[in-house]
């Protein structure tokens, strides 16, 4: 056990002090960061100052458009002929044009400039526009306003609710949907990346022969066990930096750009916008699915999850790179059959979040082949919606229980063979062999 | 005292039968030489002495005792096949292995650190292995061998690929172990080492052990009653009864007697010839025609 030990650290510590583990760990977080922040800065950069001339041939908007959002409008009573020549002189950014209506349903208004307005000015322009024309025609046709904001506010959005419980709460598929796609793609991930570490790791240890030193010492099971762990506990710190780092930084984020981020959040309120603004009452139902989560519990069954789909895959990644020869071709072509399971995993689990009950959601979250990235994507739909993972999630983990500790003996017995030998190509054939032997 | 006995050992790989009822003793304190040509089931043997695989039948003792996982940490094996963590520095690299056969952190610092020194490579410590040339690395694989003061140490072609000023430093490191105590088996298919270092051998072809015994013996024992001699004067051969002349001429002689002759029968006929003898030798066959002559008739 103690030597177990001496391998999981140094499998762990070798790696961790990489400066390639630094790089990824480190720029990832703040290659995210930067994403969001040049998001942000490109949704605000097009909010420069404008002062811009408003051409009103009928009259009917002069002095009725709001300034926002940068945009400041002046008035000028002359012909457009005239101001295109002069608009730039008189310190004016741009011409807005609106010709007199002709027929009320379809208003063409004109913005003249030498450069481009950005999407954010020519939306909050056209709406300025409606509201006012919208103005324009109550008057005209004598339409009681209070009324017609009546009609024009009618809500309706389909409430899904569950037969037999309590308290019947809300069930938000949406919210189900996202964190189940969130979880299942992070241990897909996991498997992949770790797993093929794993196996990179192992087949080293062959090709540059330590092996057989190290093997005079500790048991071949003790050094395959160690290495798979060893290699977990590296992706788990570099899971808990990014944590770690994600939160500090978009604090960091939230104190450096507040007022950028308060003139977006004024801009998505905005009743002016209101076509455009999501809609408050299904924001409060997200925010309350996603309360009604057991966030405790959730990251518990991920981390169960994490560490049997990891221990599962972990030990056929080492079994294939136990048998690794010199020949980097046919060693890819073996560990694709480790990578075709995990690679199916995330198509059935796709498929699953839109249909967490059907039975292939069923099947696949109970296999253990599949398990380690299904359920967890079920499970973010909360066992309020899917009663039945109070039965299935036991024997999903029982199965995986069952599943990785089949694994890792069948591949304790590939390894120990085929790390001692050299130079000879491997073939599935032979690691039957080597199972009965 | 035997520090190792084998009783009776097969071990098969497929349809390939590696080891054949193979049996031999390794007394205690010896240099003890496995000889055999390449893919004679040596290397299977040792991983078999070492416990990395399983014999399909027979006994392995060590010290006496049925093989134990406490024992690893009593033998120092290099394996022909060798390698280290390329990506690891020397010191750290040895403190690890050193651990790993059981001696604590502080033990195996001072260790590796000694031998360092004794090597006069003591400041390689923070040397990457990558950064190491091939017999730089024999040096420190060497190193790992021995750090844990084996009782046994086994030495699969220890020389190979060193050049021949590290061969003599690593020989001498090895006389000296030997004069502590430690004994040594050391396989290889060059013979010229065997006999210069081994005191016992035993000899393996095709899984099998077809020769085992003291060089001494062995060579005694496959003699043909040779004899050179280095003289002066005018030797007529003709009267010589008994004796094959192999090789005649610039006052050297060849022969060799088929009749069982004692080499004081030889020495007199030859005084009886007139000849003034300068030089006479008994010529033993070395191992290495031993070798060949034992594997070309096995």
């Amino acid at each position: 056990m103690n030597k177990i030990w001496l391998i999981i650290q140094r499998e762990y510590w070798t790696r961790v002090r990489k400066k390639s583990f630094l790089l990824t760990t480190i720029l990832a977080p703040l290659g995210m960061v930067l994403f969001f922040a040049v998001s942000i800065l490109v949704a605000v950069s097009g909010q420069t100052d404008r002062k811009i001339v408003v051409i009103d041939d009928s009259g009917l908007y002069t002095n009725k458009l709001e300034d926002k959002n940068n945009l400041y409008f002046k008035y000028a009573d002359t012909t457009l002929a005239y101001m295109n020549e002069v608009y730039k002189n008189q310190g004016y950014d741009g011409i807005l044009y609106i010709p007199a209506p002709k027929n009320w349903q379809t208003i063409r208004p004109e913005y003249r400039s030498d450069g481009p307005l950005g999407s954010n000015a020519k939306e909050h322009i056209a709406r300025q526009l409606e509201k006012v024309t919208r103005n324009i025609l109550i008057e005209k046709e004598n339409v009681d306003k209070t009324s017609l904001e009546k009609i024009n506010n009618i809500d309706v959005s389909l409430a899904e609710k569950i037969i037999g419980q309590e308290d019947e709460k809300e069930a938000s598929a949406e919210v189900g949907m996202v964190m189940g796609y969130i979880l299942g793609f992070a241990i897909y991930i996991i498997l992949l990346v770790y797993g093929t570490m794993v196996m990179k790791g192992v087949a080293e240890e062959k090709t540059s022969k330590v092996v057989e030193i190290i093997i005079s010492s500790v048991k071949p099971f003790q050094l395959m066990m160690g290495k798979i762990i060893g290699v977990g506990m590296v992706g788990l710190t570099q899971f808990l930096i990014w944590g770690v780092m994600i939160v500090v930084l978009q604090l960091v984020l939230v104190f450096a750009f507040a007022d950028q981020l308060a003139e977006l959040q004024a801009l998505a309120n905005d009743p002016a916008l209101a076509g455009n603004a999501p809609d408050q009452a299904k924001i409060a139902g997200y925010v309350a699915a996603f309360q009604q989560i057991n966030l405790v519990q959730l990251f518990f069954i991920f981390l169960f999850y994490f560490f049997g789909g990891y221990l599962l895959y972990g030990s056929l990644y080492a079994a294939i790179g136990s048998a690794a020869g010199d020949d980097v071709d046919s060693n890819n072509s073996l560990s694709f059959i480790v990578t075709i399971p995990i690679i199916l995993s995330i198509t059935i689990m796709t498929a699953v979040v839109r249909d967490p009950s059907s039975t292939m959601a069923t099947f696949s979250s109970i296999f253990p082949l599949t398990s380690p990235v299904v359920m967890p994507a079920r499970l973010g739909f909360g066992f309020d919606s899917l009663p039945e993972l109070y039965w299935q999630l036991p024997l999903s983990m029982v199965c995986l229980v069952l599943g990785f500790t089949f694994t890792t003996w069948v591949a304790g017995r590939i390894y120990r063979t085929g790390i001692l030998l050299q130079g000879k190509k491997i073939t599935l054939k032979d690691m039957g062999m080597w199972l009965k032997g | 005292m035997n520090i190792l006995e084998l009783e009776h050992i097969n071990k098969t790989y497929g349809k390939h039968q590696a080891n054949r009822d193979i049996s031999f003793v390794v007394p205690k304190g010896s240099i003890y030489g496995m000889l055999g040509p390449n893919g004679a089931g040596k290397s299977t043997m040792i991983r078999i002495i070492t416990n990395i695989i399983a014999a399909d039948s027979g006994v392995v003792r060590f010290n006496g005792e049925v093989f134990k996982e406490q024992h690893h940490q009593l033998i120092g094996y290099m394996p022909e096949e060798r390698g280290l963590y390329k990506k690891m520095m020397v010191g750290e690299q040895l403190v690890y292995l050193g651990r790993l056969k059981g001696l604590s952190k502080a033990e195996a610092t001072k260790k590796v650190k000694d031998w360092l020194e004794k090597l006069h490579i003591a400041d390689w410590w923070s040397k990457k292995i990558e950064d190491l040339s091939k017999g730089m690395q024999q040096k420190v694989q060497f190193i790992a061998t021995t750090l844990h003061d084996p009782m046994l140490l086994i030495l699969d072609e220890p020389f190979s690929g060193l050049d021949p000023v590290n061969s003599n430093l690593i020989k001498d490191e090895i006389f000296e172990l030997q004069r502590k105590g430690t004994t040594i088996i050391f396989s290889t298919h060059r013979m010229e080492q065997v006999e210069e270092i081994c005191e016992e051998i035993v000899l393996i072809n095709n899984g099998q052990n077809i020769l085992q015994g003291h060089v001494k013996e062995i060579r005694q024992r496959f003699k043909e009653n040779k004899y050179q001699v280095l003289y002066n004067g005018d030797a007529s051969l003709s009267a010589l009864n008994g004796y094959d002349v192999e090789e005649q001429g610039n006052g050297k002689l060849i022969l060799k007697a088929t009749q069982g002759q004692s080499p004081n029968q030889l020495l007199r006929a030859l005084l009886d010839q007139g000849l003034e003898i300068h030089h006479f030798n008994e010529i033993l066959p070395s191992i290495n025609e031993i070798f060949i002559r034992q594997v070309q008739a096995s």
